[in-house]
């Protein structure tokens, strides 16, 4: 198999304790990072602001597969139908015509769009400035949630010039307490009386922020209006002629009104048609374009150092973030490392590991990432972060898609991660994720749809993850641990609760196993169960990652499969877990074998057939210790005998 | 480098069948290149001057114009031997093998069993070292023994000893000439009421595997071997692998015996794959219907790991892979070849063992 590449040992430590929920969400956010730099295409991503039972895009028939046009005007004269016979996904595209500059159509309003908020500061409010570009804005008043992290502080009239503009909110701190970016911010402790003094006061602004992403085909450019809430449209980017290609572009803006529910127009510059194959607004929680810095410009320096080439220059902002880098020349660079320090530019990272130390490398994509319990919280989530999704498209080959949304209550009932994918690039429904039944995905005669379920914690026909749960008295720190390969070939993704008792884990794409095509493609998750469990098991019990995956029948249907293990005798004694399984007596070398891939197990495809795994993951003992490493450190034991091939470094 | 041999099938007896077993196991490792390091000079092991010797030419020769022919230039054959067993102590391995002789053509020729007969003709060869041996008189309960080297430099030795309760029993010494305490337990083949064998072996290097039928078993089989993709480090990894009843005592439920990192006798257990942890073996692949078919609606073969019993810092630990043999879906029908390659053949209870082609002579069971 190919080289691979790790996210070694992330931290995600939560002090308040919150783990009690799991450092669930940071583990999400630890892997679309780690993807994108990998760089896999992001090809879907949706916040909750429209909660778990309802289609997430904001967009009224954002998918256009509605038959009808009822949630669309034309705009100008222009014609407006669906057309069926140039498609982007579906089976149905929003065909416009033009007939003259100046037509084109307009959307609905927009679902459940949050209001921007205004208040003029007093007393007791106040700008700190940072050490670094972030500054801190301090209010008397609860105003503040993790969800508008990625959302626009608007600050005018303040006295000191510096202060006044439009800065991204970067981190949230408390309801009474945000960071935002503006290095020129400066001290300022408002006053609103009693007179005199005379008031000292500044007006504030919360815009909340929003991502349009738009397929469109057209033989003319159109303009792609926005009305911020206001009644008034502004043009935020125009989408160009593409020869009638339908072509990905992405654009923003931000609310700041609440009049109206800011809905967008498409706007001709000349006659001509335009076929919109899908349309979905909103609000980042991952991608976080304000807020997340990235770049392709990546220079490491041995043995722990990162700095750019002048795209972005860390500062003491940064301390406490986590690079994401990808070494495509040196795999051992690639991971997710937090950031310690950081002078004249230059960050030095914590590469957990008493052993390791990077090679130099320059050109390297990276992202810089608050990745906390503040801006991805374990408890008390609000809906927009809650009920978050993205969609990747592998670099492999066969393009295969993997989706999640989150499903994490604000207590431990109903939580975990709806896991889904694809064995290649099939087509999916634009505003929910879900794959159309017209190629192979786990949704396919496999997996309901997600975005159905009523009570979240039936867990109805969908894998999911679930993780850490237990809480810890002294220690709040679970540890992340992603490892992929150059090819994009599969995710494996673990995160250790610290205490051993409740990992989560789960297992996805070709996992080198000798069948054809994508009947060697894997999902291993939870299947169906949301219990409080170890999900680094190898038993019956449903909670177990290894249990109740889905693999595909030679017709491209989804099957069960399961990670098989290894008996002995005529009792139910099992290899691994003999309770004095140890190490060779004649050497002290571990014993390991690859992962048995065992499809269709129930014979429900006629198609049984077991295959080992050459993907570099491993089953031994199962007594060996939580995260310990061995054979020169080239591999890592997990947890209960879940072993991955490892970099050659040890462990902190 | 391999030696086979098929439907060997070993002279009929009327009483005492574990003597008649343990003559045939004795010659069988000759065959497989084995040598003998001592025997307890009982007079039945049928060598010069006992009633189970019959000749021993060395001039025989084989031609591949003349298939299944044996021939000496010295008239050492006799019409009475049909009947009786010849192994050729060939040099080529497709010469190398044992068989029962089924016609005497003259004194310088005789035929063998076709059932026996490898399916690519002799090679020629000349100056071959043959023994003709019969099983008339039987060993001597509870004394006759003997003691074989394993080929090619290996440690590894084989007891095989004939009980008082007509058993022949079967040990592996993995670290050689050792105290008798660094042998293995004994795999015992209880014998006493089968007096018709059709005996076969494939042997490579120091492993060497016999399986044979008789009136009243389908399947028995003992194997001495050393493990495939032991640890380097890892000394002497031989072992003797058997069972008396497939039935009872299903070689892949059953213990194989090796010694442990203190070289102890221990219990060493064959792997199978099962769905789940803690699941007993009724929900085990070797037998589980479901798994019949893999991959490309071919048999699934398997190399299976071994496991030492679950003992602290000596033992339970995964020690290697089984050679020669592999494990499949248990519920095939018996002695069924499972390839057109003819390179697999099932024998029984998910016993599968190679096949020297698709002509290579199917297993005979006696009647």
């Amino acid at each position: 198999m190919a080289t691979k590449h790790w996210v070694r040992d992330v931290p995600l430590s939560d002090p308040n304790n919150y783990i009690a929920n799991g450092n669930h969400m940071q583990a999400n956010a630890v892997l679309y990072n780690f993807l994108k730099v990998a760089g896999w295409e992001q090809v879907w991503e949706c916040d909750g602001e429209r909660t778990q039972i309802e289609d997430p895009n904001h967009v009224p028939d954002g998918d256009v597969q509605d038959p009808g046009t009822s949630q669309w005007t034309a705009y100008n004269g222009a014609t407006i139908s669906k057309d069926t016979t140039k498609v982007h996904s579906g089976v149905r595209s929003l065909k416009v015509v033009a007939s003259a500059l100046s037509q084109g159509v307009e959307t609905d309003p927009l679902h459940s769009m949050r209001d921007p908020s205004a208040w003029v500061t007093g007393s007791g409010d106040s700008i700190v400035p940072g050490s670094g570009r972030d500054a801190t804005y301090n209010d008397s008043i609860t105003r503040f949630d993790n969800l508008h992290v990625g959302d626009y502080l608007d600050i005018s009239g303040d006295s000191i010039p510096g202060n006044n503009g439009t800065f991204p909110i970067t981190k949230f701190l408390s309801a009474n307490s945000i960071s935002f970016e503006n290095p020129s911010a400066a001290l300022h402790g408002y006053y609103d009386g009693p007179f005199p003094p005379p008031p000292d006061t500044a007006s504030f602004k919360l815009w909340p922020y929003y991502q349009i992403v738009v397929w469109a085909a057209t033989d003319v450019a159109f303009d792609v209006d926005v009305d911020f809430g206001d009644g008034t449209y502004n043009t935020v980017g125009t989408i160009p002629a593409n020869g009638g290609v339908f072509t990905r572009y992405q654009f923003d803006f931000w609310r700041i009104s609440s009049l109206t529910e800011s809905p967008i127009r498409f706007v001709s510059a000349a006659a001509g048609t335009l076929y919109i194959g899908g349309i979905h607004v909103f609000s980042s929680v991952w991608d976080m374009p304000t807020v997340i810095k990235r770049g392709t410009d990546g220079i490491i320096t041995n043995p722990d150092q990162f700095s750019t080439a002048g795209s972005f220059t860390p500062d003491a902002s940064d301390i406490g973030k986590t690079l994401f880098v990808w070494d495509g020349t040196n795999n051992k660079n690639s991971g997710a490392y937090p950031i310690t320090a950081v002078a004249a530019g230059v960050c030095t990272l914590d590469l957990r590991s008493g052993s390791a130390a990077l090679t130099s490398q320059s050109g390297l994509r990276w992202r810089i990432v608050q990745i906390d319990h503040l801006n991805y919280p374990a408890s008390g989530i609000p809906d927009k972060l809650q009920w978050a999704g993205f969609g990747f498209e592998s670099i492999h080959t066969s393009g295969w898609r993997f989706f999640m949304r989150q499903s994490q209550e604000n207590g431990q009932t109903g939580k975990g991660t709806i896991l889904w994918s694809a064995p290649e690039d099939t087509d999916f429904n634009f505003s929910t994720g879900e794959f159309y039944k017209s190629g192979p995905s786990v949704q396919r005669y496999r997996q309901g749809p997600w975005i159905k379920i009523p009570d979240s914690a039936s867990a109805q026909d969908e894998h999911l993850w679930r993780g850490p749960y237990t809480y810890f008295i002294g220690t709040t720190t679970s540890r992340c641990f992603l490892m992929t390969d150059e090819d994009g070939a599969f995710i494996a993704f673990f995160l250790h609760d610290g205490s051993g008792s409740n990992n989560g884990c789960h297992l996805h794409g070709y996992l080198g196993s000798t069948l054809p095509g994508i009947q060697s493609h894997y999902l291993f998750a939870r299947w169906e169960q949301r219990g409080v469990a170890n999900e680094c098991y190898f038993d019956d019990n449903g909670n177990r990652f290894a249990h109740n995956g889905t693999t595909y029948d030679s017709h491209g249907l989804a099957i069960p499969c399961l990670i098989g293990q290894l008996g002995i005798g005529t009792s139910d004694a099992d290899v691994t877990t003999q309770a004095n399984a140890g190490t060779n007596p004649w050497s002290g070398n571990e014993w390991k074998r690859p992962l048995i891939l065992w499809r269709d197990r129930e014979m429900i495809q006629q198609e049984a057939a077991l295959q080992v795994s050459d993907c570099g993951i491993y089953q031994g003992r199962a007594n060996m210790v939580d995260l310990s490493t061995f054979d020169s450190e080239n591999f890592l034991h997990l947890s209960n005998g879940f072993i991955w091939e490892w970099s050659g470094e040890t462990l902190v | 480098m391999t030696v086979w041999v098929r439907n060997l099938r070993v002279p009929d007896v009327t009483t005492q069948g574990g003597s008649a077993l343990l003559i045939a196991i004795r010659e069988l490792l000759r065959v497989a290149r084995w040598t003998e390091q001592s025997n307890d000079g009982d007079p039945d092991w049928p060598d010069p001057g006992s009633p189970n010797w019959v000749v021993g030419p060395t001039d025989l020769s084989v031609d591949p114009l003349s298939p299944r022919v044996i021939t000496s230039s010295s008239s050492p054959f006799t019409s009475a031997m049909v009947g009786d067993m010849i192994a050729l102590l060939a040099t080529n391995d497709q010469n190398r093998s044992m068989w029962r002789i089924t016609g005497f053509i003259d004194a310088n020729n005789i035929e063998v069993d076709a059932q026996g007969f490898n399916p690519f003709n002799w090679t020629l060869e000349s100056g071959i070292t043959g023994r003709v041996v019969k099983v008339a008189s039987p060993l001597t309960a509870a004394t006759a023994q003997a003691l074989w080297n394993a080929p090619g430099g290996s440690n590894l030795q084989a007891r095989i000893f004939y009980s008082a309760a007509d058993a022949s029993i079967c040990y592996a010494r993995p670290k050689g000439q050792v105290p008798l305490a660094n042998e293995t337990s004994g795999i015992t083949f209880t014998d006493s009421t089968d007096y018709k064998h059709v005996m076969h072996m494939i042997a490579s290097d120091e492993n060497v595997l016999i399986y044979w039928s008789t009136e009243d078993n389908n399947l028995k089989i003992v194997m001495w071997g050393k493990l495939l993709d032991a640890d380097a480090a890892d000394t002497d990894p031989n072992f003797i692998l058997g069972s008396n009843s497939p039935t009872s005592d299903p070689l892949w439920g059953y213990t194989m015996r090796m010694l442990d990192g203190a070289d102890t006798d221990i219990a060493t257990y064959p792997t199978f794959v099962k769905k789940n942890l803690s699941s007993n073996t009724g929900g085990a692949f070797f037998n589980y219907f479901n798994s019949r078919l893999a991959n490309d609606r071919s048999a699934l073969l398997r190399s299976p790991w071994v496991c030492l019993a679950d003992v602290a810092t000596v033992g339970a630990c995964v020690r290697g892979r089984i050679p020669i043999l592999a494990q499949t879906y248990q519920d095939y029908e018996r002695l069924r070849p499972l390839d057109a390659a003819g390179a697999w053949l099932h024998t029984y209870q998910g016993v599968a063992v190679p096949r020297n082609g698709p002509d290579d002579p199917l297993p005979m069971i006696p009647a």
